[in-house]
């Protein structure tokens, strides 16, 4: 039976194929590390947050996932080149419920994805949110 | 050449090409050491710099620099102009050639005195890099 230790390790692994963005070292804590310029970096938190029990025979776990893709700009004076290039390709991969439900511990998505992005400094910061319920 | 250095070059570049009779000097000096050919004259000095931190070990850094235009004999609307110009030529370039985020003035003030012959016009230019 999946764990969710399990749904968060085949979720790196999607998140890398699909991005080939790097696991920071801290998941929690954005001092720790510097990304270098013009890399790709990703944080991923997640966490049991109910327990699925509409099926009488069985119970999922459901799982909520948060994922911080963080990218460097090469310039700071040249956003869209990663905006409107690459960041597109990033985005429409991981919004993909395709991507979490094909996760090999992975039930069924919950909650589809939803992402924001922000900007601070030259760092680029696309927040992805899904919830995804583990097989039992 | 420093980094506060090559943005003083840069806003004393500006300056010349806002008022072509202006000499320039990095650092600052008594008026009464210079002749009246040394006028106008702009004066660059006192860079500072203050960071502020932001994710994944990188900073903003918020340098000022000090210029001083300083006329002598004129009046002071001739210094006003003068300085109008310098301030439109930083407004102009608001990345100091590609060397900064931004860069403005961001204070300027004209000291007069009735015995004194020499004006001065005293700008703080505040520029903005990440680091």
């Amino acid at each position: 039976m999946p764990t969710p230790t399990q749904l968060l390790t085949d979720a790196a692994a999607a998140i890398f194929a699909a991005t080939g963005a790097v696991r920071l070292g801290s998941d929690y804590r954005d001092d720790l590390e510097r990304i270098p310029t013009g890399a790709l970096r990703f944080a991923l938190r997640g966490g049991p947050r109910a327990v699925d029990v509409r099926n009488a025979n069985t119970s999922y776990v459901v799982e909520q996932l948060e994922l911080e893709l963080k990218h460097q700009l090469a310039d700071p004076g040249s956003e869209r080149i990663y905006t409107e290039g690459a960041m597109q390709t990033h985005v429409a991969a991981l919004v993909n419920p395709t991507l979490w439900r094909d996760l090999a511990s992975a039930h069924q998505v919950i909650d589809v994805p939803t992402y924001e992005v922000r900007r601070e400094g030259s760092l680029i910061t696309v927040t992805i949110r899904v919830a995804v319920s583990i097989k039992p | 050449m420093s980094e506060g250095g090559g943005d003083l070059d840069r806003l004393l570049a500006l300056g010349v090409a806002a008022i072509a009779t202006l000499k320039t000097e990095r650092g600052i000096r008594l008026t009464k050491d210079l002749n009246p050919a040394d006028f106008p004259r702009l004066f660059a000095f006192e860079p500072r710099f203050v960071t502020d931190e932001l994710p994944h070990q990188r900073e903003t850094v918020a340098s000022t620099y000090t210029l001083l235009l300083v006329t002598q004999g004129e009046s002071q609307e001739a210094t006003c102009l003068k300085a109008e110009a310098l301030r439109d030529a930083i407004r102009g370039d608001p990345t100091l050639a590609g060397r900064v985020l931004s860069s403005r003035v961001t204070e300027s003030t004209l000291r007069e005195h009735p015995a004194v012959a020499e004006k001065g016009v005293g700008f703080l230019v505040t520029v903005r890099r990440e680091a």
